[in-house]
């Protein structure tokens, strides 16, 4: 048993925590063993019954407070019984205290201590203490009234107290090692979180896209920057840009860490397949939609998807729910295109639209993250600043405005807890001309797109044999 | 509560009363839904942030609320937020109204 107190916490971790406890435990056990050598001390008065009884009843106390609780680690007593059982030896000693003295009074504080520790509340010591104290001075009160003389203490009154501190001492030093044992326990799953979290950050990290791509004319930079280790926002790159169809899309799932991460990757992997099976932005978006509805318990994504036509610089944007994306060509437009986000209601359907891209022209893609990117005082970045950044650096390169772009937000955030996933993607057409082709040409073409990036050749991908159909119907 | 409810004249007004919509505060207002009338306004007036578990509630409530042939309004709402209602396509279910052109509803 007393192996057993002496060990409650782990002694490979928390030093200091394990000499603490030590400390209170050893305390105990001296005290008590004081307390009984004076009681039976040669030399002591004659012991008249009421030691006797001081004695029997602090032991009692004792023996429930260390032997209680190890029969509750045992699981010999359950909580409430060991509660039933410090009522009824509560019982006893306040009407001990009667016959034998008032300071056994004393011995119920290792109990209410006992108590307040099995509810792991601090708090509730204080206040049954605070009770008790008032039931004894009213018990007084009356027992004054009706004339009751309770016995003083004396000299047995302090082998009581002795008894009940060291009983005090043992309870709060089971206290204190249950205490320590949690909070070596939260450190520990603390730790294998984060370690988690990490792994899962390195994952998700390796999973993304590349964040920069330059092909012919076309060049394209994307930074995301979660709120937390994994995040909700996503970019995705349907093969290829320069010469031949191009899809770009951005998404944003609702909420933020590991269910954000999961959505986000259950969302791209079936916008990878409904996008090589279709062209159109809007139909793409109308399958993932309809996809995700029989997924039970799905969250909101909004997501916008565009594709580039380069043989005739048009871009097509479907949009549910995303951030209007901002066109950049010495004046500043946004694309007005709203939608439901996806994950709300199956009976939706997308609008598309369509755009020349001139040359010297880029497409700015965002999540909310940037505008709702707060201060330290709760003030927005919001849509005007991100705008007016953007003509400030709208000269430069996809990465070096990407860079500009972040230092804005946070020379805004002041190193303010960042609120949200921050995902921003430039899409930039080259002021030179690009390359004419053919339609002959665009099957070998994008055979070559596919090759550069790794990825399952056109044969296995029924959306490139559509798109030689569709694009004739184009030109 | 999040939440003020008056009862009009087959109207009800909403009133949000937390600084931001958040998960916890949109359930609140979707356990309102079952007191709306024939028209609903939604009042935005101490909203200051809605994140997207607020943005994803409240578009659930409203096309509910919509397929049930009730109308709905939300009126002070923010610059910013009358941008993202655009983006989500809230403004096709809970058009934006002038708080004035409500009063009169409630009040008839």
């Amino acid at each position: 048993m007393l192996d057993d107190l002496w060990n409650t916490p782990k002694k490979n971790k928390g030093l200091t925590d394990v000499r603490l406890y030590q400390l209170a435990v050893g305390l105990a056990i001296v005290t008590t063993l004081l307390a009984v050598g004076i009681a039976l001390f040669p030399g002591n008065k004659t012991t008249p019954w009421t030691i006797w009884l001081q004695i029997g009843v602090a032991g009692l106390v004792f023996a429930f407070t260390v032997g209680g609780d190890n029969l509750t680690k045992q699981g010999k007593l359950d909580s409430r019984s060991w509660l039933i059982l410090a009522g009824i030896i509560c019982t006893i000693v306040f009407i001990s205290s009667f016959f034998a003295g008032d300071y056994l009074n004393i011995l119920l504080a290792p109990i209410l201590v006992g108590v307040g520790q099995r509810r792991g509340d601090g708090r509730l010591i204080i206040y049954l203490s605070l009770s008790t104290a008032g039931l004894i001075l009213l018990v007084h009160i009356l027992f004054l009234l009706v004339g009751w003389q309770i016995p003083q203490s004396d000299e047995q009154g302090t082998i009581a107290s002795i008894i009940a501190l060291s009983g005090v001492g043992l309870s709060l030093a089971t206290f204190l090692g249950t205490h320590f044992k949690l909070v070596e326990t939260y450190r520990e799953e603390a730790a294998s979180k984060a370690s988690e979290m990490e792994v899962a950050h390195d994952i998700q990290t390796s999973l993304m896209p590349p964040s920069e791509i330059v092909t012919g004319n076309w060049s394209m930079a994307a930074r995301s920057i979660p709120a937390r280790d994994v995040g909700g926002d996503f970019y995705e790159y349907i093969p290829y840009l320069d010469k031949g169809i191009g899809g770009i899309a951005i998404g944003d799932v609702a909420g933020k860490g590991i269910p954000a991460a999961l959505q986000m990757a259950v969302v791209r992997t079936v916008f990878r397949i409904e996008a090589r099976r279709r062209i159109f932005p809007a139909e793409t978006l109308y399958s993932v939609n309809m996809a995700l509805q029989a997924e039970r318990s799905f969250g909101m994504v909004t997501m916008l998807y565009a594709f580039v036509d380069p043989a005739t610089s048009t871009l097509h944007v479907a949009n549910a729910g995303h951030n209007f994306p901002i066109i950049l060509n010495g004046k500043m437009d946004e694309v007005r295109l709203p939608g439901l986000p996806l994950g709300i209601d199956d009976s939706v359907e997308y609008d598309e639209r369509q755009m020349k891209i001139a040359p010297g022209t880029s497409v700015i893609f965002y999540t909310d993250g940037v505008v709702e990117a707060m201060d330290a005082n709760g003030e927005m970045y919001g849509f005007e600043n991100f705008r007016d950044a953007i003509m400030r650096y709208q000269n430069l390169e996809p990465r070096d405005m990407l860079d500009v772009l972040f230092k804005e937000i946070s020379d805004f955030t002041q190193g303010a807890a960042q609120s949200d996933d921050i995902t921003v993607l430039i899409l930039q057409y080259a002021r030179v001309e690009s390359e004419e082709i053919s339609p002959e040409d665009y099957g070998q073409k994008v055979d070559e797109m596919f090759a550069s990036v790794n990825r399952v050749p056109h044969e296995e991908e029924p959306m490139l044999e559509g798109f030689e159909e569709e694009s004739v119907n184009w030109i | 509560m999040a939440l003020k409810i008056e009862q009009g004249n087959d109207v009800t007004m909403i009133h949000i009363l937390n600084d931001s919509v958040d998960a916890v505060s949109a359930r609140e207002i979707s356990a309102a839904g079952n007191q709306m009338q024939g028209t609903t306004v939604l009042d935005f007036g101490s909203v200051l942030f809605i994140n997207s578990a607020g943005i994803s509630a409240l578009l659930k409530l409203v096309i509910e609320a919509r397929k049930q042939g009730k109308k709905l309004f939300a009126v002070n709402v923010t610059a910013h937020h009358r941008k993202v209602f655009e983006m989500v396509d809230m403004l096709r279910y809970m058009p934006i109204a002038k708080p004035d052109d409500m009063l009169p509803l409630m009040k008839s």
